[in-house]
């Protein structure tokens, strides 16, 4: 019944892509997606969602796991900044980069390589079309609880306080512009790389736009978005 | 900044306690149980 109520107010062909990448030619793909026509054609009002509240004082959220032996974190908050390619979310995403966007990011560094409390710790400025979060995540070991999101909350305050260094720059650059040519390998990755383009009608040489972007980010561009007050301060 | 930490409460909370924040408890449906419960 659920699936039935669902399917009548909210399934369209509306707006659809589809996108298909592997060893097959269109028309012989075509054919096979015709039962796509069978879908009803109609005018969807999405249903609004209100904004997050903002959040007033750091607070700790706890759900009881007897006997785990690890901790999960999630801390973070809602940034409300959407997705663009080449903009203040983009450029916010390359900020994340040192934090914890990358195993040699500082949280991962602090807290797998230096305190042996995790197996991996991470960073993630998530976006889509309607809204965005910061969020830190890691499995901690749970007699390590407090001391790491002691550190975790100095990594957050450090970072925005005093941001990046010339050498985690330059790392960034180096990594971030080597892996570009690992992105679009697999028909998984290619498929994902022409629906992004096709959900944001984005030009077809956004990428170069984004390796200009990323060659040019300076220190003091990062330190701004970090100090910046819908990024770390919150 | 929103803090969710899923674990053992019986090891963590008294260490958690200790660094000040406000800790609210989660049941497993996210609803929560008490403000200040600790």
């Amino acid at each position: 019944m659920m699936y039935n109520t669902y399917y009548d107010n909210y399934m369209t062909s509306q707006g659809v892509n589809v996108v298909v990448v592997g060893d097959i030619k269109e028309d012989e793909i075509i054919p096979k997606l015709s039962f796509l026509k069978n879908l009803p054609n109609k005018k969807i009002e999405l249903p609004s969602i209100p904004d997050a509240k903002p959040v007033d004082m750091t607070r700790v959220y706890m759900v009881d796991f007897p006997k785990a032996a690890q901790t999960e974190f999630r801390v973070g908050y809602n940034t409300g900044l959407k997705w663009d390619a080449t903009g203040e979310s983009y450029r916010t995403r390359l900020m994340n980069f040192a934090l914890g966007g990358g195993f040699n990011g500082r949280v991962n560094i602090n807290l797998r390589e230096d305190k042996g409390w995790t197996y991996g710790a991470r960073t993630a400025f998530n976006a889509d079309k309607y809204s965005g979060d910061f969020e830190f995540s890691s499995g901690i070991k749970a007699e390590a609880t407090d001391s790491a999101l002691s550190e975790v909350m100095k990594e957050l305050k450090n970072y925005a306080a005093t941001g990046i260094t010339e050498e985690e720059v330059t790392f960034m650059k180096n990594s971030l512009g080597q892996r570009d040519a690992l992105s679009y390998e697999t028909g998984f990755q290619k498929a994902g790389f022409i629906g992004r383009m096709l959900e944001y009608n984005l030009p077809a040489d956004y990428v170069d736009q984004q390796n200009k972007i990323l060659a040019n980010m300076t220190k003091a561009e990062i330190d701004a978005l970090a100090k910046n007050g819908s990024t770390l301060q919150k | 900044m929103n803090i969710l930490l899923v674990g053992d409460k019986a090891k963590t909370i008294e260490g958690v306690k200790k660094l000040g924040y406000e800790v609210v408890e989660l049941d497993t449906d996210g609803k929560i149980k008490g403000v200040k419960a600790f």
